[in-house]
């Protein structure tokens, strides 16, 4: 609640999270608020500028582009929800349980994670898809490894300093096995920063699974995705420019409320910070 | 110092060879058999047999693991399956054109990020910083696609200043280059102004201050130097950062760099052009990090103490 008291404060962040709010809403319900069918091909009606029918236009196939758009919130949103989702688990078992017990096996896990980040960025995610075969599933897979040793890397730091409390060395001296102190005491106890993480990343996930997917390694066409949009309408730059324009906008402004609302979250659980920013 | 620097390359040497080890085995799960792949898929099979045999391939995966290390020091990384011809040969000339452009984007990122990042921080809360900072927030939520697309179409279709794809002139390059740096000089602008303010409020600065020195001299000579510290390090990141970013501008600008092959070698299943291109980017980029890091404990010795 203090959190969200503080996001409220900030003009930009309460932009991002009405922003973020949207493309979540819209992602949800665009099945029922689409006007057409997002794959409807309409020969006759092809590259047809904005208008009343086609607020958006329609593309090559003649297909309504805004509802094609709000098609594409719900592929962002299911590919990045559950990309986190999968990074978060893993990263955060894996680094809380080396976070805690330390040694060979921490060793071992921070190098490989080492390993990971020397591919910078995008090139994380696509040596997945240099070996699966493209499509919705390998999409999340490869962002969820182009998350991976963030999640390690913060849950790890996390259970280094829940490792160090009182009740931890309680719940040891009483007997608790291992498996009951990472998952009853360092787990939960680990999570606020892997949760604020996962806020962070988002941005960052869709941005890169657009990118993907522009470059034909992500989901594949006919799926409505903001990425194969751009990328199958850019050859039309010339002649019907609204059809490259409307999908980059929304990856734009989705992006950007995220980073938005990120800063503010980042703000508020940082007072060091908020203070420094006057 | 020696013992950093020993450190931090035995740190290095170890990520390359792992990235390497990393490259080989994953390619292995790759679906399909090379030697299908280049005899063709009406190739009999003895033609296949052969072919295997004369690729190795008979051989169990460790010993293959070994030659191919072996290959790689002696500075062979095998051969296209599409052209036949030595991987490196195929590297060499676009791994050039990808540096230019990522040098060109990382320069003018630097000299961008820096003028906005330090006016900002000068008149914090003015209307210029707000400004510069709303353009850094919307240079990092962009995507670099399109904004290679948009820039393409205004610059190079409509005003017709700049040509929209291709590379030969000076001129190619500009439109690739300002995509890419765009999104990187939000991040050093951003950098720039945290750092910058945070010298400001020092007490050194205000003991120059107090000692008389012109507000031009306690930029530049005091709270500038220290501020730079973090930020070179944002640089030589962003290094690394615009070969990722070069994939996606090299599509849009047709030009003939590593990201591009990549993306090509990818689709024709041109295993290792691909790892080639995997283990060129990880070099690099693990070696500016490097290089990063020696200049940073340079600059700032209190680093080698940790």
């Amino acid at each position: 609640m203090r959190i969200l008291k503080t996001i409220f404060r900030n003009v930009g962040a309460t932009l991002g999270f009405f922003g973020v709010l949207a493309f979540i809403v819209v992602g949800i319900t665009a099945p029922y608020i689409a006007p057409f069918d997002p794959n409807k091909q309409n020969l006759r009606a092809i590259f047809q500028p904005p208008s009343q029918d086609h607020p958006f236009g329609t593309d090559q196939f003649g297909r309504d582009v805004l509802s094609r758009v709000l098609w594409g919130a719900r592929t962002s949103l299911i590919v990045a929800t559950s990309a986190i989702a999968l990074a978060m688990l893993m990263g955060a078992l894996a680094g809380v349980i080396v976070g805690y017990r330390g040694g060979w096996l921490d060793e071992v896990v921070m190098r490989f994670v080492d390993v990971l980040l020397t591919f910078p960025d995008i090139f994380l995610a696509i040596i997945i898809t240099a070996v699966v075969p493209p499509g919705l599933g390998t999409t999340i897979l490869a962002i969820a490894v182009y998350n991976l040793p963030q999640f390690i890397r913060v849950a790890r730091a996390a259970a280094l300093n829940v490792r160090e409390n009182a009740f931890v060395e309680a719940a040891k001296a009483s007997g608790a096995s291992t498996s009951h102190v990472v998952f009853r005491h360092i787990l939960p106890n680990s999570l606020a920063p892997i949760v604020v993480l996962a806020t962070l990343r988002t941005a960052a996930s869709i941005l890169t699974a657009a990118g993907l997917s522009f470059l034909g390694l992500g989901v594949q066409p006919p799926t409505a995705e903001w990425g194969t949009m751009v990328s199958e309408a850019r050859v039309y730059i010339v002649s019907a420019p609204w059809t490259s324009i409307f999908p980059g906008l929304a990856i734009f402004f989705t992006v950007l409320s995220f980073n938005l609302l990120g800063d503010g979250i980042n703000d508020a659980l940082n007072p060091r910070r908020r203070a420094f920013r006057g | 110092m020696l013992a950093f620097f020993v450190r931090r390359l035995l740190m290095l040497l170890f990520v390359l060879f792992s990235v390497v080890t990393m490259a080989f085995f994953v390619m292995r799960l790759a679906p399909g058999d090379p030697a299908r792949i280049i005899a063709g898929f009406d190739a009999p099979y003895e033609t296949i047999l052969a072919l295997r045999r004369e690729l190795g391939l008979d051989r169990p995966v460790i010993v293959q693991y070994v030659r191919y290390l072996g290959s790689l020091l002696r500075g062979d990384f095998g051969r296209s399956y599409n052209t036949r011809r030595p991987v490196l040969e195929e590297l060499g000339w676009r791994y050039k054109n990808t540096l230019i452009l990522a040098i060109c984007a990382v320069s003018f990122s630097t000299f961008l990020g820096l003028t906005l990042g330090g006016l900002s921080a000068i008149k914090p809360y003015s209307i210029f910083d707000n400004f510069a900072m709303v353009v850094a927030l919307l240079g990092v939520s962009a995507p670099i696609f399109w904004l290679a697309v948009i820039f393409m179409w205004v610059f190079g279709v409509k005003l017709r200043i700049f040509p929209t794809g291709g590379t030969g002139t000076v001129r190619h390059i500009v439109l690739p280059s300002l995509t890419l740096g765009l999104a990187l000089s939000a991040v050093i602008a951003r950098m720039t102004r945290s750092c910058l303010l945070e010298c400001l409020g020092q007490d050194y600065v205000r003991t120059a201050r107090a000692m008389g020195f012109g507000e031009r001299t306690v930029i530049f000579r005091y709270a500038l130097r220290n501020a730079l510290i973090p930020v070179v390090t944002v640089v030589g990141l962003q290094l690394g950062y615009s070969l990722a970013g070069a994939v996606l501008t090299e599509t849009v600008f047709a030009w003939p760099g590593l990201g591009r092959l990549l993306v090509d070698s990818i689709f024709a299943r041109d295993y290792p052009v691909v790892q080639g291109c995997f283990i060129f980017v990880a070099f690099t980029f693990a070696l500016t990090n490097f290089l990063v890091d020696v200049v940073y404990s340079l600059l700032d010795p209190r680093i080698r103490y940790h």
